[in-house]
């Protein structure tokens, strides 16, 4: 199966590299959407559901905190994984993140290794899915 | 709370660093330093404050197409270089925040704010920033090109 993301951050520099990050990782990659905030992305996930969420926390209108919030409470969209990738690393926000069921964190700098790390276990866990064995290297 | 200048420079280059493929180093000097740009976060939190840099158009187009990986003569727009800035800041607040001063406890960070400066204002800033008891200055060379940050705490 071919796996649809939807990338969610306020800035189209890290959108850009997470989605460069994620060619080189997954094999089968379906569709890369994009949403600049949570308002954004609850209106892109209502059109088309997708196979895993990547979100950022600090974004204006509508934080991941709140996207996440939302995405739970919708039961048909409330099993699609979520990784937050943020700059906020504080012990309380991983807790509160772990607690509202999130699949994976990333802190802000990544290399694009380390998102393919998570990537595998989750596709891995949740679609029985292979990311590529290639080494991404660095952008 | 204070902050730790020494650690400042530091944590501030290490961030840097890992986000980008650039060289950091420390400056001989810091004069003649004609920034274009300037950009400002806040951050509330265990502690309040802001954190603002300053650095030329051109270091800004270098940061966008090192973190796009494209030449830097193939970037398109002056938005790419202003957002790869913004987030160069929101990145190297939010580690600076917990690795200076609360590693527990979340901060929220305001969006990022790009303005270009007005020549006037410069002397005005620095003015303005001295005057702050809490101000710490961090000078750094990215790719040879002289960046200024200052982070500034509210009592
Ligand atoms: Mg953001």
């Amino acid at each position: 199966m071919s796996i649809d993301i939807l990338i969610v951050d306020d800035s189209i520099t890290i959108r850009a590299m997470t989605k460069k990050a994620l060619a080189l990782s997954i094999s089968d990659l379906g569709q890369v959407y994009e949403a600049e905030n949570g308002i954004l992305a609850l209106a892109r996930l209502a059109e088309k559901k997708v196979d895993l969420i990547i979100t950022d926390l600090n974004m204006p209108r509508m934080d991941g905190l709140q996207l996440i919030e939302k995405i739970k409470r919708q039961p048909n969209l409330a099993d699609i994984p979520i990784i937050v990738v943020s700059t906020d690393g504080s012990t309380e926000r991983l807790s509160e993140l772990e607690h509202q069921g999130i699949r994976g964190y990333l802190r802000k700098p990544f290399r694009p290794e380390q998102l393919k790390e998570i990537l595998s276990e989750i596709l891995e866990t949740t679609y029985d899915h292979q990311t590529h064995n290639t080494d991404v290297g660095d952008f | 709370m204070t902050t730790k200048p020494i650690t400042l420079t530091s944590a501030i280059s290490e961030v840097i660093e890992n986000l980008t493929m650039m060289v950091v180093d420390d400056p001989e000097t810091c004069e003649n330093f004609a920034p274009q740009l300037r950009g400002q976060i806040e951050f509330t939190g265990p502690v309040n404050g802001s954190l603002g840099i300053q650095c030329s158009e051109n270091l800004a187009q270098k940061l966008a197409a090192n973190l796009l990986g494209v030449e830097q003569e193939t970037m398109e727009t002056q938005a790419n270089a202003w957002d790869a800035l913004a987030e160069l800041l929101n990145v190297v607040c939010g580690n600076l925040v917990t690795s200076l001063y609360d590693s527990e406890r979340p901060f929220n960070l305001s969006s990022p704010q790009i303005n270009v400066i007005v020549p006037a204002q410069i002397d005005d800033n620095k003015e303005q920033s001295y005057s702050n008891d809490d101000s710490q200055r961090a000078f750094i060379l990215l790719d040879d090109e002289p960046v200024e940050f200052v982070l500034s705490v509210k009592k």
